[in-house]
């Protein structure tokens, strides 16, 4: 064996468990002796298997059992219904258990089954004789008067196991009577306690009609409520609808008066910018300087882009053997361009400039500068600008009047404190080379730069 | 090949009951048609014949009956005598009507007429008789029966299902208060010993000052109230009614929870065929005390303490011993679960099946 505890000698263990028995058995306090049972009667045996019998065993039952046992003992049978009821009625009308016995016994099945009954044939002849008339009466009254003393004899004790038996049946039936009063008056008790209970189920049946009552007003109640509050919440929703449509209108309104303003607003300071180009008698042959400085750089077939200068400068420009195309942040300004032949579209420069691919440009203008850096910071305008020029491509700012600016200074705003001198370094900051400054004839200046990458003159 | 299983009341929860479900179940799985006949069946969900039917179907010479013996059944006999085939006599004894005297002229009647019939089964001239153990084989030699035909196949058993069942809790409860339990397993009928157990459980309590409790698990037959009355009178003569628990009808969970919770199956029986409670104490592991009477010493073997006397003070001391010595008492319960794995195991028990069926299959 596989074991995990220690191995036992179990022969051992037992003669010391018997060691430990015998002092238990002198040590222990004695065990109570076994108190006394009534015997039950059916304690007495029920034997049918035997083939001989005493008349004593045979007569030891009664009445019914008295007939069964025989049947069984003597006949080796159950008894059937009709010979049952003959044996019964004998017993009934005082016919001795000798005689049943007897006619059982010499039966001819009885005698087929020959059980030994000794000292039942002299028994139940007498018995027989007693049957005959005179003669049986005379005989029964003789052999009655001789057993008169065993009569007597068995009268007295019959007498007392009759009145031991009374005494028994009186006791018993007055446990019974008692044990009938305990159970009438727990029955009293449980029919009250039923009568509560009925009680107490009709308050709480009571009860729960109340509540239900209760919940359907509740119930109502509730739906009223929510169905006027229901009502004025959509009252409100339709309010609030109107208000908000009012609200959109008014905001439309003056949106569109605002947007009125702004162009009238761009007109105005289109038309001051174009008296102002008007009045400067030297703005021409300066646009004409820097135009032809412009053209000795590019290819006439070079895309350029300018950056709101202007339509005069697009047709010095032009005149100088270049094409260019224009964007103006004013819708006024890009209007009276294309009027005067430029192609010029109204746009925002600085989301075209972010707008165009890289190296898309030979060449980028913009002479009034100081109206894109309001716009758009410096270092990003001068890193787009790079960004959108090829390698080679060409640079012009100057810093000259613009419908932006005219609006700034319009509307208060000071100008940006830019020149020449500041661009020129801030280009070559940005990388750009060749930086040039021209001066035209009046005095002015624009500033001229190239993108590295190629020397050699468009 | 045709089986029929012969046995005169087939329930689901007793021991023969169970011994002939698996034998049905072993024939089916190895492709034998097997049917079982009966005069009744009561918690079986396989379907029944009656005994008048059985030679129709299981008659032939290549056929194979089996008879579970275990109570007087002439129609059965009468069927036997009628087939050509292998007949199996399966004999789980009959216990002597002696137990029964005084107690119920019925079951004494009932015993009486079956053992009376032991010679005539015995001298049958039946191919094989398997008793559940050699004591009951040797009965049927005794009888009439040739040595050579007999031979042992202790019965198939349940006791796994209780292995695998949960244990009821609130038994387990009740019973792990600190009482040191004595188990008893067994229907209460006079051969089983109940009155010299309560004799030891008293003997017990009175030489030991410590809580004790007596577990009595096991149907209570109203046919035999006065052995009933009689033990109930046993336990108040001696004191004991506030020490002793009765479970009539135990289900698996609580048969799982006594035996789990019991510090000793305690078995003081007079008469026994074989005794599963002895083999479920050893697949549960609760150490046994037994008495060494018919077929208990060799259910048991030497895993458990026995004694041949019915002297309470040995039973006692015994338990005093199990319940102080851990080494007696582990090596006990080893001991215990070794032989069932090795000798009671169902796995073993079909091996040995099919290899006493060998020649006929």
């Amino acid at each position: 064996m596989n074991s995990t505890s220690p191995e036992i000698d179990l022969q051992r263990v037992k003669d010391e468990i018997r060691s430990e028995a015998e002092a238990l058995r002198a040590r222990a306090p004695a065990m109570p002796a076994v108190k006394p049972r009534p015997v039950v009667a059916s304690n007495r045996a029920y034997d049918t298997s035997a083939s001989e019998y005493s008349i004593a065993n045979l007569c030891q039952f009664h009445f019914t059992t008295f007939v069964d046992y025989a049947y069984r003992a003597v006949l080796k049978r159950p008894p059937d219904a009709a010979g049952f009821d003959g044996h019964l009625k004998l017993l009934v009308s005082g016919g001795s258990k000798i005689e049943i016995l007897g006619n059982l016994r010499y039966s001819a099945e009885g005698r087929r089954a020959a059980v030994r009954v000794p000292g039942l044939l002299p028994r139940y002849a007498l018995a027989k004789l007693y049957r005959v008339p005179l003669i049986g009466y005379f005989a029964e009254w003789l052999t009655g008067f001789a057993s008169l003393p065993g009569i007597m004899r068995h009268q007295r004790a019959s007498d007392t196991f009759h009145v031991a038996r009374s005494y028994e049946i009186d006791t018993a039936r007055r446990e019974t009577s008692s044990q009938m009063d305990a159970v009438v008056r727990d029955n009293l008790v449980l029919r009250k306690e039923i009568g509560n209970v009925v009680d107490r189920v009709s308050a709480m049946r009571s009860g729960l009609e109340r509540a239900v009552a209760t919940l359907a007003e509740v119930d109502r109640v509730d739906i009223r409520r929510v169905s006027a509050e229901s009502a004025e919440l959509r009252h409100l929703v339709l309010s609030m609808n109107h208000w908000l449509t009012t609200l959109r209108q008014n905001l439309g309104a003056l949106e569109r008066a605002e947007h009125e303003d702004a162009r009238r607003a761009d007109a105005l300071h289109a038309e001051i910018v174009e008296r102002m180009w008007r009045d400067d008698s030297a703005r021409l042959p300066r646009l004409a300087t820097w135009s032809a400085a412009l053209a000795r750089g590019l290819q006439p077939s070079a895309q350029i882009l300018d950056l709101a200068s202007g339509h005069d400068w697009l047709a010095a420009l032009g005149r100088s053997g270049l094409h260019a195309t224009g964007v103006d942040p004013s819708e006024a300004t890009a209007e009276r361009a294309r009027a005067a032949g430029s192609a010029v579209s109204a746009a925002e420069p600085s989301a075209v400039l972010a707008r165009l691919a890289d190296g898309a440009l030979d060449g980028l203008t913009a002479l009034a500068s100081t109206a894109l850096l309001q716009e758009l910071p410096a270092s990003q305008l001068l890193a787009t600008a790079r960004r959108v020029l090829r390698p080679g491509g060409v640079l012009l700012f100057a810093f000259d009047i613009a419908p932006s600016l005219i609006r700034d200074r319009m509307a208060g705003r000071a100008e940006p404190l830019w020149n020449d001198v500041l661009l020129a370094h801030a280009l070559a900051a940005s990388g750009f080379i060749d930086i040039e400054t021209l001066t035209a004839a009046d005095g002015a200046r624009c500033v001229m730069a190239r993108t590295p990458g190629s020397t050699e003159k468009q | 090949m045709k089986a029929a299983i012969l046995v005169p009341v087939l329930t689901s929860k007793d021991a023969v009951g169970a011994d002939v479900l698996a034998m049905q179940r072993i024939l089916q799985e190895i492709g034998v048609d097997v049917r079982v006949f009966c005069l009744s069946a009561t918690g079986v969900e396989c379907k029944t014949w009656p005994i008048e039917r059985m030679v129709e179907f299981a008659g032939g010479p290549n056929d194979l009956v089996i008879y579970h013996y275990s109570t007087g059944w002439p129609a059965a006999v009468d069927a036997l005598r009628r087939c050509r085939g292998y007949r199996v006599v399966r004999y789980h004894n009959i216990t002597p009507p002696i137990h029964f005297r005084n107690v119920s002229a019925d079951y004494e009647r009932a015993c009486e007429s079956g053992r009376r019939e032991i010679e005539t089964v015995a001298k049958l001239g039946c191919e094989l008789y398997l008793g559940a153990s050699a004591y009951n084989t040797e009965e049927l030699v005794q009888a009439g029966a040739p040595r050579e035909r007999g031979a042992v196949l202790s019965p198939f058993h349940r006791v796994a299902e209780i292995v695998d069942a949960e244990a009821d809790i609130p038994l387990l409860n009740e019973l792990t208060d600190g009482s040191r339990n004595f188990l008893m397993v067994g229907r209460v009928a006079p051969n089983k010993g109940h009155l010299d157990l309560v004799e030891a459980f008293g003997a017990y309590v009175r030489a030991y000052a410590e809580p004790a409790r007596l577990v009595i698990v096991g149907k209570i037959d109203p046919r035999l109230e006065r052995y009933t009355k009689a033990i109930e009178e046993r336990i108040e003569d001696l004191d004991l009614g506030e020490c002793v628990m009765w479970i009539n009808g135990a289900s698996e969970a609580q048969l799982k929870a006594a035996y789990l919770a019991s510090h000793a199956f305690m078995l003081l029986s007079e008469h026994e065929g074989f005794c599963v409670p002895l083999i479920e104490s050893m697949a549960i592991g609760t150490p046994i005390i037994a008495r060494a009477t018919s077929a208990i010493p060799e259910t048991l073997g030497d895993v458990g303490i026995s004694w041949e006397s019915q002297d309470p003070w040995l039973y006692a001391a015994s338990a005093a011993r199990l319940f102080a010595d851990s080494d007696v008492r582990n090596n006990l319960r080893e001991r215990g679960r070794a032989r069932f794995h090795n000798e009671y195991s169902v796995d073993v028990l079909r091996t040995r099946f099919l290899a006493q069926l060998e020649g006929v299959l």
